[in-house]
């Protein structure tokens, strides 16, 4: 992406990811350190395990504003390319580990692995399509 | 689709940022639109017709 201007709705959606990109974190350390040193037991613990999806959530409602909020149709077409690659990947990954753990004693994934997935192959498909259609200076 | 955004925007001495500042839009959009990366939606065709006092079909051309 470079040095393009932003749209304010880009900026906005910056702004968000990054809050709830540190919630994630912040909420994800927590429940390590209460599950891990809390003895934490019983409905609790399932609270606190499920804890980490809110942000989660909230990192969905994020991406959901953004295409709501971007007046810019093409960039608004590359974000919904990218969250499609994302998704996909996401979901090839979990078939496979799914099949491998149905019918072979391996395919477990360490935990956040799928969280991982979809970022990564979220922040590649923007980058890819960001060289891919950079504007060429002619000015 | 083939279409003479390029074309006239020279004619007008306007960079890539010029319109895509009156289109409120991106230059990286600007761009993809001259060069056939993306068609733009019939409201954005309208308002780039509106822009340079033309008719949508004498911008854009389907070859189809």
């Amino acid at each position: 992406m470079g040095c393009r201007v932003k749209s304010k709705a880009e900026k906005r959606y910056l702004k968000r990811l990054i809050w709830a990109m540190s919630v994630y974190v912040v909420v994800v350390f927590l429940t390590t350190i209460l599950v891990r040193h809390g003895h934490v037991t019983g409905w609790i613990l399932y609270v606190v395990a499920v804890a980490p999806c809110i942000p989660i959530l909230r990192l969905i409602q994020v991406l959901a504003l953004y295409v709501q909020e971007e007046t810019d149709e093409f960039q608004r077409l590359l974000v919904v390319r990218s969250i499609l690659c994302g998704g996909a990947a996401m979901l090839v990954v979990a078939a496979f580990s799914d099949f491998l753990r149905s019918y072979t004693k391996i395919g477990d994934l360490p935990p956040f692995t799928m969280f991982m997935v979809f970022w990564v192959v979220f922040g590649l498909a923007q980058g890819v399509q960001g060289m891919m259609t950079r504007a060429v200076d002619d000015e | 689709m083939n279409n003479r955004l390029r074309v006239l925007r020279a004619e007008r001495a306007w960079s890539q940022a010029d319109l895509a500042d009156k289109l409120e839009v991106s230059r990286q959009s600007v761009n993809a639109i001259e060069t056939g990366k993306y068609d733009p939606s019939l409201p954005l065709a309208f308002r780039i017709a509106r822009l340079f006092e033309k008719r949508i079909e004498e911008i854009f051309d389907d070859p189809a």
